[in-house]
């Protein structure tokens, strides 16, 4: 059970981390001056900066440098993770019972998963040929 | 109780496996989060051998310590002649060694049965493309995915079967279930097997994109389509497209947000592991002296 909970505490988003989550979710692309000025709150570049590195270090987001500075966007979607995190808080529940109930979600979730992950191998394809062309 | 020489000298060397594996073996447990995070700094190729030989370390040096220190101090300095009492704390030792032992045969062979007969019934199979069986491993593929598959996807998904019979995937895991757990009954390095797994994985998408961005997304492509064929379970040393620690999310991210694979430095692990192999082998050669003080503690010890 204390596993269960610990690691449940290492998954978990801070408030600021989700809002940040939240700017790149909806803008998509931007650097670090970028998600600032989208803040809804005055924040310094650094807290954002720090912010940033810690999501990247995570593994939820990507980033490319262009010039001088690094441009963040996020690896999953906002369905796709929410959907990743409710799998792993599945997956870490103790009791199979529990599990069994709600084996029917799960298997709706997977579908819904896979129609994400075609849809984002349709953008790939799209941008490759594009590029192509 | 008491017990003649060459009874002393087996219990002897089941019981030093015994303590040197657990001590290992914990000791890796500890470090399995630093290991990890070292893996993912690497090519996923390089990560995959440095947790491949992190699971193995503890049954390797145990090795070479009963190979290397145990046994020649016990031949030199054990008197033939005479039978000696064993403790009780000894002999618990020796039995949990013989049994940890054991333990890693019957899942040794458990798996190459279920895989065996696995590929004996794959013709009901559905959704499958693996690959199964350890010295000639057979390409598996089923009738709905050759008709549900482009050819490019068709073509990305046997490079990445390809991938594991390279790196021999299937042999690493009979090796990895056949090692003994560290105490019976309880394996304890399972979260460095789950990313060891996971990392062959990782690393055979690498090899079938072959830093081609097109051939990534044909790959992830495959991945999502045979997974809406509701594929089979598969059994342990047989390497699926699919693999069973549902991490299909996290691959079809990785093959499209990556146009290349990473490059692959050359790896120093198996360097460093013959070095320390090489070094606890020679060690009672360069300090003879060494051996006695070893049988005096085994003495000590094994009372």
């Amino acid at each position: 059970m204390l596993r269960f909970f610990r690691s449940r505490r290492n998954q978990e988003l801070g408030p600021l981390e989700l809002t940040v989550m939240e700017v790149l979710w909806t803008s998509g692309e931007a650097n670090v001056h970028e998600v600032t000025a989208r803040l809804d709150r005055p924040l310094a570049y650094t807290t954002v900066m720090t912010t940033l590195d810690r999501l990247y270090k995570k593994g939820l987001l990507d980033r490319r440098k262009s010039e001088r500075a690094f441009f963040y966007s996020t690896r999953l979607s906002r369905d796709l993770w929410e959907k990743k995190q409710a799998r792993e808080v599945l997956a870490e529940l103790p009791s199979e019972s529990l599990i069994s109930c709600l084996v029917d979600v799960v298997q709706e979730q997977d579908e819904a998963l896979l129609d994400e992950l075609e849809k984002q191998i349709r953008i790939r394809r799209r941008e490759l040929r594009r590029k192509q062309a | 109780m008491t017990s003649s020489y060459g009874l002393r000298l087996a219990l002897l060397c089941s019981a030093c496996f015994f303590a040197v594996n657990l001590a290992a073996g914990l000791l890796i447990r500890l470090s399995v989060g630093s290991l990890i995070r070292r893996a993912s700094l690497v090519s996923t190729r390089s990560a995959a051998k440095l947790l491949f030989g992190a699971r193995l370390a503890p049954t390797f040096l145990s090795v070479a310590v009963v190979l290397g220190l145990c046994v020649p101090s016990f031949l030199l300095h054990e008197q033939r002649a005479t039978a000696e009492g064993i403790g009780a704390p000894f002999l618990i030792g020796a039995l949990l060694g013989l049994a940890a032992f054991g333990d890693g045969l019957v899942r040794g062979a458990r798996a190459l049965l279920s895989s065996s007969r696995f590929v004996r019934h794959a013709g009901h199979a559905r959704g499958l493309v693996a690959l199964a069986g350890i010295v000639r491993p057979r390409l598996l593929v089923t009738q709905d995915v050759v008709e549900t598959l482009t050819r490019d996807e068709l073509d990305a998904a046997l490079r990445h079967e390809y991938a594991h019979r390279l790196s021999q995937d299937n042999l690493k895991q009979l090796l990895i279930l056949l090692t003994p757990s560290l105490l019976p009954g309880w394996r304890g390095l399972d979260s460095l097997e789950r990313a060891w797994k996971q990392f062959t994985e990782f690393a055979a998408d690498d090899y079938a994109a072959a830093g081609d961005a097109q051939r990534s997304v044909d790959l992830a492509n495959a991945l999502v389509r045979v997974s809406r064929l509701s594929a089979s379970p598969t059994p342990a040393l047989t390497a699926s497209l699919l693999d069973s620690c549902g991490h299909l999310e996290w691959r079809v991210s990785r093959l499209l947000s990556r146009a290349s694979a990473s490059p692959q430095p050359p790896s120093r692990l198996a360097l460093v592991a013959a070095i320390a192999l090489v070094f606890t082998a020679a060690f009672p050669l360069l300090h003879p002296a060494s051996l006695l003080a070893v049988h005096n503690l085994l003495e000590k010890l094994i009372q």
